[in-house]
């Protein structure tokens, strides 16, 4: 049975990001507030009823895809939707036993689904997405 | 996949990992789901903490 972050872990997760003892994050994240909490949180329980109700695959790396691309795609005006998306992809896959290698091409990746128009294409980038989570991470047990 | 050399976490904190992870995420107490976030963010913090700042700066 695969997990999902829930408020209260997203919020320790974000707690924990800026005080990281190897690289300053404080400055370089996205801007944490209420409405960014909200903005994840619906993503997430979204995926996570889908998945518990057996509407979607219950693939760890399709499911780590959907985080990625809902969370990328959530609203194009809003600054910090990448950045957002690397964060939570890599906190979905950390809960679940894995760790996510190759940084710099999921940050290609990353702008390349923001410039994605609109929402066309959802399926052959899912794919996309789910194919390369699924060649790059490490389990941790 | 890669392995667990590739994580940016000393030989003992990998070990405290992998003990964590005998069990499965939402069965840890809430002591151990925060030993759990506190390497991930080590671990994440030097992997993508450039990136992360480089996307900032776009």
């Amino acid at each position: 049975m695969l997990v999902f972050p829930d408020a209260e872990i997203i919020d320790w997760w974000v707690e924990y990001l800026p005080e990281s003892e190897n690289i300053p994050l404080k400055e370089s994240l996205p801007k944490i507030d209420k409405e960014w909490r909200m903005r994840v949180m619906s993503v997430i329980s979204l995926i996570k009823m889908n998945y518990e109700s057996g509407y979607s695959p219950q693939d760890l790396h399709h499911l780590g895809a959907l985080i990625f691309y809902k969370i990328n795609k959530a609203h194009n005006e809003i600054d910090g939707n990448k950045r957002s998306s690397i964060i939570i992809t890599y906190l979905f896959y950390l809960m679940n036993d894995y760790a996510i290698r190759e940084p710099e091409e999921m940050r290609l990746l990353a702008k390349r689904v923001a410039r994605s128009k609109g929402k066309k294409n959802q399926d052959a980038w899912l794919h996309k997405i789910s194919g390369f989570l699924s060649t790059r991470v490490i389990k941790l047990s | 996949m890669g392995d667990m050399n590739t994580l940016a976490l000393n030989k003992e904190e990998k070990k405290q990992l992998k003990e964590l992870f005998s069990k499965n995420f939402s069965k840890l107490s809430d002591k151990e789901k925060k030993e759990v976030l506190q390497l991930g963010v080590k671990d994440f913090s030097k992997r993508f903490g450039p990136i992360i700042q480089k996307l900032a700066s776009e």
